[in-house]
């Protein structure tokens, strides 16, 4: 699951973080990626309760 | 810099305005998706559920009246400019926070318990994190969309939810037995007030998420009363619904001690009603759906506020995970799950659902006696 995570902020940082940098709006981007990285270790942690995450987990 | 200043305070300011009727759709909706999977039944309850639903939408509607006299005495700001304006900058801050993460948690604990409402209607056992997903996409989707867009979709959820509940009742006339709604006397007090509780804690208290966005509707002043007016209707109905269930199964609706035990009621109804089962069920499972979109875009909202963003919609992404995270969170308490609405009541419930909301209306009220009295002297 990390690896889709990662995935997922690497393709959101081309699609949601840079057009917001190049409007400068600095610290919108900040706020952003500070809640993917926040809501992803939180889902890292305590997500293996969840059925079905042993899927994405292997 | 003073310019990228008045830019925030513009998109700060920009409701989403929408009119009376389609509020009183979005709350009625709200509260329909609400009942039938979210609120809790205490065990002892049995069939005198009802009871607790008929005196727990007396306290709602106070709490409703509550809620919408804060929207009221503070018509052009937001909930986190009033936390700021009453509390001052700080403290006004801090509170925004934590009503940010509580709305946090109450989205993510109604994707929970939508993500165990759809396992125990499901024979094919599709796992939580599938449903979650869906539901959150929709969720998604709903907040990209706004405010309006969602009272639009409630409309045809509402339609639906209530011509299913014409024809259920229609058809279980003749199941009907008067007799099993009369013990009202075997109710234990102590646990009447258990269920109150529950049902205030899930459902009404929720209402507050009406403040947020400054729901202030279009035309001249704010309609308060025709929208309490409506608000009764919308609470009957929750009644009535209570009272059917009861008239049909009696004695056999003792549930456990599980928050979304309604779903065994559900489940025990349509079993009686195979000719509208799979549409009932789908108009909860809508209902449901449209109250987890209006709790996330209330968090989006509130987030958007509470840290002056001028661009909402991006955070939609990593908001959806966090709420994700926050329904995963809960799955471990699934066991103690009473002791943890418990403590919840008393030391959240209470006092930022129901003391700070007080706390408002009585400083609105004296800022508005004052402002009031400071024109008559200028008048003179």
């Amino acid at each position: 699951m990390s690896l889709l995570l990662g995935v997922l902020f690497i393709v959101t940082l081309k699609i949601q973080v840079y057009p917001l940098l190049k409007k400068s709006y600095k610290k919108e981007a900040a706020t952003y990626v500070f809640f993917y990285l926040v809501a992803a270790v939180l889902l890292l942690l305590v997500g293996k309760n969840a059925t079905g995450i042993s899927f994405f987990l292997g | 810099m003073l310019k990228d200043r008045k830019e925030t305070e513009i998109k700060q300011n920009e409701k989403q305005q929408i009119s009376n009727g389609q509020l009183v759709l979005l709350l009625a909706a709200f509260l329909f998706g609400g009942q039938q999977i979210f609120s809790p039944v205490e065990q002892g309850m049995a069939h005198n559920q009802w009871f607790t639903t008929l005196s727990s939408a007396v306290l709602g509607f106070f709490l409703i009246s509550i809620y919408l006299t804060i929207c009221k005495l503070f018509p052009d700001k937001n909930f986190s400019q009033i936390l700021t304006a009453v509390f001052g900058k700080v403290l006004g801050k801090i509170f925004s926070l934590v009503y940010t993460v509580l709305f946090l948690f109450a989205t993510g604990f109604s994707l929970l318990l939508m993500a165990n409402f759809w396992i125990d209607l499901d024979t094919w056992y599709t796992p939580q994190l599938v449903v979650m997903f869906l539901v959150l996409i929709a969720a998604a989707l709903g907040a990209y969309f706004g405010l309006e867009v969602l009272a639009r979709a409630s409309v045809i959820v509402i339609s639906l939810l209530l011509a299913i509940a014409f024809l259920d009742t229609v058809f279980v006339i003749p199941e009907m037995k008067f007799s099993y709604l009369l013990p009202l006397q075997e109710i234990d007090g102590t646990v009447w007030l258990k269920s109150l509780k529950y049902m205030l804690m899930l459902e009404y208290f929720n209402l507050l998420m009406f403040v947020i966005p400054g729901v202030h509707t279009e035309g001249k002043g704010n309609s308060g009363k025709s929208i309490r007016f409506w608000m009764v209707f919308v609470l009957l109905y929750l009644v009535f619904i209570d009272i059917r269930s009861a008239l049909v199964l009696g004695p056999a609706t003792y549930l456990f001690d599980y928050p979304s035990t309604h779903v065994l009621k559900v489940i025990d109804l349509v079993g009686i009603l195979p000719q509208v089962e799979l549409l009932g069920i789908m108009a909860l499972i809508a209902g449901g759906i449209l109250r987890i979109t209006y709790m996330f875009y209330i968090f989006l909202e509130m987030v958007n506020h509470t840290f002056a963003m001028r661009e909402k919609r991006v955070l939609i992404l990593p908001l959806a995970l966090l709420t994700l995270a926050s329904a995963f969170f809960f799955i471990g308490f699934s066991e103690g799950i009473q002791q943890q609405l418990d403590f919840y009541f008393s030391w959240i419930g209470i006092p930022f659902y129901l003391v700070i909301p007080l706390l408002l209306v009585f400083v609105g009220l004296y800022q508005k006696h004052k402002r009031q009295k400071r024109s008559a002297v200028g008048r003179l």
